[in-house]
């Protein structure tokens, strides 16, 4: 019995095109434009070099000292800013219009102005690197006026050094694209909940002609079940494995530790998925297509609250409503292997896996009352 | 109008799909705009990074002195002092910066062998290049002033850097647009519109063309009176009246989540938003006519939509701006309508001046987008024709009995 309806199971899954294409060809579909549109997101918050216009008018002509200080950070190689020289202030705003700078600078009364179009990081970096040289100026002629007569002296102890170093708190880097990639695979451990609704359609006579043969067969009913659901998790392990071979072996995806636990994620996130496709089967006598927009819609939403799309939104969604967070499986597997990648222990990890599993019993739970003991005096 | 009234009848019944697309992306949108806060000034503001600062010294003069001078230019975000609370926040870039003094760090300034401060952040970035160059400004100031004149107290130090760091250049922000600039908030819609109004409109038209394709129903409208020019005007008015409708609908959806954070800004630039996303209905509206010959059930039906409209929203930086695409990759986009649209909903947001120059990138992406439109008409009009001639445009169905 074990070899018939196990083979005959996976067949009908794998010609079962719906599931084929929201399962196996939707997920690498998404991953490889997730590879594409967000390799480049850690590079883009990285320090560049800023371009940036300078008025040169005769009062900045005769400024040496700002002329050095520019020429400093406009070092080719050590600086961060790029320096365009710009004879009028009509020049500079022109340029500054069509995008070529994001500011320029220029003398007024001997003091910096900065002109921007936009108040974004640059041209805050902008500003910070002018108030610095405006408040070091104005140190050090107020220490002269003090009486302090080594100019030289004065000015070496307003040289900024460094006080600081950078502490990693993590064995890997803070990545958001691979946040993206965690919450795509908790997507499809909930589109295992197709499997979940095919189960119970086929062995619920209320629900498929299938499921009417099967109830009158001489089979035992927990044997019968159990093996139908060990054929339909071998599907969807089978189409995880192969979505997690192209992520790491194709796309290179660094999950940042070994793939077994990863696996075992998967597994834990497929058993919850099918349950709750089994759940939300065997609680309704709805029409099918209803019961795939359920199973749509609630994977759909909870990967949206596991970050997929929008990077960093789990985190403020657990900040600001925990519960909801926590009763949210997808968040549950994508923080699960978020603990993986970035924690150093286990015990965070352990922890979302003992929700998923105490999830998945309570809708195994839920659909085992609805489905035994059935009898039909019509269906 | 038999066809028009028909196709109408057909979308009410498959209303529910376009309703959960729409419910959904609604939602979501809600959810975005409610974690936004960004404030918009027409004088220069300068950005604020997260900072959070973990003292494990005692609250001196000097540790004071350095949370104010950071708390004036950054926001803090505060966060107790266990390492998986600092781990998430830097993870997920609640905070982008994370100073924390050591204990005994006070005494060792004044002594003269100041201990270093531990910093967390993504090593690099602009954002904790910035947090990194004020805190060493501030505790740089403190030593000058200490080192100049080491018999003055501490708490006046600390005052006096304070003092010298509070004074700041002069800045101005050149802008000759009416009003506030757009928000981030209301661009990010703008460009994401070009995904739903992708989806949507495939969804509706498709399920006409779907209906109408059906071989029984097309052989019974062939014998009908109706003139082919009637079904056609019947049909172009169904998407005519579709596209509008999707367009203001989403349209004027973003508008509302988005109006507080548009108060004062120049209508024009927001009437040159509308007028880019309408241009784009029209692209929507030739994809749908070509795809159209494709789509045979609702299975395809739903993953042709969705498979098209993301991969186009990708490619043509909907949900990623373009400069965070490699070169490579960029090129290929050109290649696409969504990334003219995409290019016109930056170069609107970004005007500061409208003038002939300024304009004329954005007239181009307008062209672009309708070049776009027009060419994938033709090609659907050119499948179209080549369809209705094959024999198998009537599918499997049986039009004489076999012997």
């Amino acid at each position: 019995m074990f070899g018939n309806i196990y083979c005959k199971r996976i067949l009908v899954s794998v010609r079962n095109k719906g599931t084929l294409i929201w399962t196996w060809i939707f997920p690498l579909m998404m991953s490889t434009l997730f590879y594409f549109a967000f390799s480049g997101l850690q590079d883009a918050e990285l320090l560049k070099t800023i371009p940036a216009g300078i008025v040169v008018s005769e009062e900045y002509d005769n400024d040496t000292a700002f002329q050095t200080t520019l020429q400093a950070v406009s070092d080719p190689e050590e600086g961060f800013l790029e320096l365009h020289p710009y004879s009028t202030r009509e020049e500079a705003a022109k340029a500054l219009a069509g995008g070529e700078i994001d500011g320029f600078i220029s003398l007024e009364d001997g003091s910096p102005k900065l002109s921007v179009s936009k108040n974004d990081l640059n041209q805050t970096i902008l500003k910070g690197f002018l108030d610095q040289y405006v408040q070091t100026k104005h140190a050090v002629v107020s220490l002269l006026e003090k009486g302090n007569s080594d100019v030289s002296e004065i000015v070496s102890l307003f040289q900024t050094e460094t006080w600081t170093k950078e502490l990693s708190l993590s064995k890997n880097v803070p990545s958001e694209t691979v946040t993206y990639f965690f919450a795509l695979l908790a997507m499809v451990c909930m589109y295992g909940g197709f499997q979940g609704l095919d189960s119970v359609s086929y062995l619920q006579a209320n629900l498929s002609p299938l499921g009417a043969r099967r109830t009158l067969s001489p089979s035992k009913r927990f044997p019968m079940v159990f093996f139908d659901l060990l054929a339909a998790l071998t599907v969807h392990m089978a189409c995880m494995l192969f979505l997690l071979a192209y992520l790491v072996f194709i796309l290179g995806v660094d999950f940042g530790t070994g793939l077994v636990p990863v696996i075992v994620t998967c597994l834990f996130g497929s058993f919850l998925g099918m349950s709750f496709g089994s759940f939300v089967t065997a609680i309704s006598r709805a029409k099918e297509g209803v019961k795939v927009a359920i199973i749509i819609s609630v994977s759909l939403a909870c990967s949206f609250g596991a970050g997929m799309m929008v990077s960093g939104i789990n985190y403020r969604i657990a900040k600001t409503f925990p519960v909801l967070s926590w009763l949210n499986p997808a968040a549950r597997i994508s923080d699960a292997l978020y603990c993986l990648y970035y924690y150093d222990g286990y015990g965070q990890y352990m922890l979302n896996l003992a929700v998923l599993a105490a999830m998945t019993l309570l809708f195994s739970a839920i659909t085992a009352f609805f489905l035994r003991r059935q009898r039909y005096e019509s269906i | 109008m038999k066809v028009f009234k028909a196709s109408l009848l057909i979308l009410k019944r498959r209303m529910v799909q376009v309703i959960v697309y729409l419910t959904m992306f609604t939602a979501m949108f809600i959810i975005i705009a409610s974690f936004y806060s960004e404030q918009i000034s027409t004088d220069f503001s300068a950005a604020r990074p997260t900072f959070t600062v973990i003292n494990r010294d005692k609250e001196t003069p000097l540790t004071e002195g350095l949370m104010e001078y950071l708390r004036d230019r950054g926001t803090e975000h505060a966060l107790p002092d266990k390492k998986q609370e600092l781990q998430d926040a830097a993870f997920y870039h609640a905070t982008e910066y994370i100073l924390i003094i050591p204990e005994g760090f006070d005494e060792s300034v004044w002594s003269g062998s100041p201990l270093s401060l531990d910093t967390v952040s993504i090593p690099g970035t602009a954002k904790s290049y910035y947090m990194d160059s004020l805190a060493n400004q501030y505790l740089s100031f403190v030593d000058a002033y200490h080192k100049a004149d080491p018999s003055l107290d501490r708490a006046s130090v600390s005052g006096m850097a304070l003092e010298a760091l509070s004074l700041e250049a002069s800045a101005e922000t050149v802008r000759q647009t009416n009003g506030r600039p757009i928000s981030d908030l209301y661009e990010s819609y703008n460009r994401v519109q070009s995904y739903i109004l992708m989806v949507v409109t495939l969804l509706c038209v498709s399920s006409i063309t779907m209906s109408f394709r059906r071989p029984d129903l097309r052989m019974r409208n062939l014998c009908a009176p109706t003139t082919t020019r009637q079904k056609n005007l019947g049909l172009f008015l169904y998407c005519a009246l579709v596209g509008f409708v999707v367009w203001l609908s989403t349209s004027f959806l973003g508008y509302l989540v988005s109006r507080p954070s548009l108060t004062g800004a120049d209508s024009r630039l927001i009437a040159l938003l509308f007028a880019n996303s309408f241009l784009y209905t029209f692209v929507a509206l030739s994809v749908a006519m070509l795809l159209n010959h494709f789509i045979t059930t609702p299975n395809t039906q739903n993953a042709i939509a969705n498979f098209l409209s993301l991969a186009l929203s990708f490619l043509g930086g909907a949900f990623v701006p373009l400069e965070f695409l490699s070169e490579g990759l960029r090129t290929a986009s050109r290649f696409t309508p969504v990334y003219w649209y995409s290019e016109a909903v930056s170069d609107i947001c970004d005007l500061t001046l409208l003038n002939k120059e300024t304009l004329a990138p954005i007239w181009r992406s307008f062209a672009m987008e309708l070049a776009f439109a027009a060419a994938i008409l033709c090609l659907a009009l050119a499948v179209g024709r080549s369809k209705n001639k094959a024999e198998k445009s009537f599918g499997s169905a049986r039009t004489e009995i076999e012997m």
